[in-house]
């Protein structure tokens, strides 16, 4: 009897430490096996070093004017109190830029006929080489793309207008705890989601 | 300050909340001497537009008197007179210089929100639900208006409030649904709902060239209305059939235009607007299109259709095949107030027309709640209701 409660003893250590290894190599894509073995699987499975997103938006400013308060104000855009080295002109039309950990770059085009000019707006990402890359770069990914869309929306609305539209501080009524706790889900969503920038590797 | 808060589906309630200040350079802060309850407001009352928050203060026509403003304010100062439009607009954007202000790309904080629904986000507006900015409205004793240097409206003081509150939103929207509708002269239009909208619409009709206007609606008072105080052949829909009655008129040929000033709340007597009703009480759906169903099959070929009325999302059995085998025009959307308001402000000033022909109910703000309740219910002759924040109370009777 006691050895049978042994023996279930080490059967469960055994499923224990296989699935704990099996969880760890699902969610870091490494294995220890093949590690050992001296195999790779990496040209298969491997994540990108870096990915790039790119995003453009239609500013109602001439395309010269939109470049020098772009150039100018690169620390608003990227809401970033960190310097910006701005570089490789590219023939008058857009920059390069570097930022901490970030780089990217920008180009504006006069629209035909019109008062508007297209900002195209490139952001390269360095992925870590930390554990949980696979997961944590399905959720960052989307992150960072809508952290960018709505940093370039609030350029936008101080290019145009000199302010970006604010409500916080407002007065209203009592307020439903649910309702209370939504509405504070909004405006962390609105601001770019704190924390969101804070992810690049 | 004392401000009309949303607290759930057909619940409002004055209540005492921090004033109003300055959050941008831009801002002015409003006094305000009028308020008024929008036919649109009863879809926010009613619980029908998402993103309407418990104690969201509503109300989006009103004017008085700026009582402070931003440092980056330029063309307001304090002590001027306002009536301030229902969008709030950048003024910077290519739409705002195109004045086609209620499609402002800057004003809306939660653009991302509408953008995720509409594909590209509309304005802001105020005390119109999160979905169009979260703004605080005007149904208050003071409100703040963003962007002051682009809306509000100086007018003189000679002009009472009630002859120049309605340039802040149905006045300007009667008059745009009728200027879409692109009328020759002596041009036939047929107008659905004889609310404010509708009676605007009607007056405007009438000063764009129309040769014929009939009114639809099924409200005794407000068919009186438009047959007195705007010259329109009425037709009771809880009488007769609306297309039949619209047929006879015009010789089966059909308006040249019709308007859809009712929008997505729609009553009727027929199975769709019975199946609407049903869809919408289940959620299914959020508007009600029977209405909107009448305009399209009643319009004459080659005609055009005009929505001022608000619709809100998804619609269902649409018959869009009837519309594109007339090759209809359809033209809609959110008014773009400012657009408007000096040209009607001239034409009241001439006195031309006297939009307060509307009025039905002045009332205390405290008295917000029964207000919305009559307004909604259409009881006491009810066809718009303005508020009076600093009205005094009546005296007691002892």
């Amino acid at each position: 009897m006691w050895r049978g409660a042994r023996s279930n003893q080490r059967q469960r250590l055994l499923f224990a430490t296989t699935g704990l290894g099996l969880l760890y190599r699902g969610l870091t894509g490494r294995c220890p096996g093949y590690r050992a073995a001296g195999r790779s699987t990496a040209k298969h499975l491997s994540l990108p070093e870096r990915y790039e997103l790119k995003r453009s938006i239609a500013i109602n400013l001439p395309a010269r004017e939109l470049l020098n308060r772009t150039r100018l104000n690169m620390r608003r855009l990227l809401d970033t109190t960190q310097p910006v080295a701005i570089s490789n002109d590219q023939g008058g039309s857009g920059f390069m830029w570097e930022c901490a950990n970030e780089r990217g770059s920008i180009r504006v085009t006069p629209f035909p006929d019109t008062s508007l000019s297209l900002m195209e707006v490139r952001l390269d990402v360095t992925s870590g080489s930390g554990l949980f890359d696979k997961s944590r770069l399905k959720v960052e990914r989307p992150l960072v793309k809508f952290a960018l869309t709505e940093s370039l929306r609030r350029f936008k609305a101080w290019a145009e207008s000199g302010e970006a539209p604010v409500t916080t501080g407002q007065p209203h009524g009592q307020r439903s705890m649910l309702g209370a706790t939504l509405l504070g889900a909004l405006a962390a969503r609105r601001s770019g989601i704190p924390g969101a920038r804070e992810m690049y590797p | 300050m004392k401000a009309v808060c949303w607290q759930g589906a057909n619940r409002v309630g004055v209540e005492t909340v921090p004033d109003p200040k300055i959050l941008s350079p831009r801002d002015a802060i409003i006094e305000v001497s009028s308020t008024a309850i929008c036919g649109s407001d009863l879809h926010l009352y009613t619980g029908k537009i998402p993103t309407l928050m418990q104690g969201d203060i509503l109300g989006h026509e009103f004017m008085g008197t700026v009582v402070d403003v931003g440092p980056e304010v330029r063309r307001l100062k304090v002590g001027d007179r306002v009536v301030v439009p229902f969008n709030i607009a950048c003024g910077g954007c290519r739409f705002c210089h195109d004045e086609e202000y209620s499609l402002c790309d800057n004003s809306n904080p939660n653009a991302w929100l509408n953008e995720k629904v509409n594909g590209q986000p509309g304005g802001g507006l105020f005390g119109y639900s999160h979905f169009y900015g979260g703004y605080a409205g005007g149904q208050a004793e003071y409100v703040r208006v963003p962007y002051a240097d682009v809306g509000p409206l100086k007018v003189p003081d000679g002009i009472p409030d009630d002859r120049i509150l309605f340039l802040s939103d149905i006045f300007p929207t009667g008059f745009m649904a009728a200027e879409n509708c692109g009328l020759k002269v002596g041009a036939s239009v047929a107008i659905w709902g004889c609310g404010p909208v509708g009676l605007f619409a009607i007056k405007s009709a009438w000063m764009l060239g129309a040769g014929r206007v009939f009114a639809i609606d099924s409200v005794p008072e407000r068919l009186a209305l438009a047959a007195t105080e705007g010259a329109a052949e009425t037709i009771d829909y809880s009488e007769c059939d609306v297309y039949d009655a619209l047929m006879q008129k015009t010789g089966g040929i059909g308006p040249d235009a019709c308007i859809d000033a009712v929008g997505m709340e729609a009553h009727g007597y027929s199975i769709d607007a019975i199946y609407d009703d049903f869809k919408q009480k289940l959620r299914l759906i959020s508007d009600r299109t029977h209405a909107l169903r009448q305009a399209i099959r009643a319009c004459r070929k080659g005609g055009t259709l005009s929505i001022p009325g608000v619709y809100s999302g998804i619609v269902d059995k649409m018959n869009l095949g009837a519309a594109f085998a007339k090759g209809l025009t359809l033209k809609m959307g959110q008014t773009h107030t400012k657009r408007y308001m000096g040209r009607l402000l001239d034409r009241i000033e001439r006195n031309d027309i006297d939009p307060s022909f509307i009025i039905s109910h002045r009332m205390r703000l405290e008295d917000a709640p029964t207000a919305y309740e009559l307004f909604r219910n259409k009881s006491e002759h009810c066809t718009k209701v303005v508020l009076k924040p600093r009205q005094a109370p009546p005296p007691a009777v002892h």
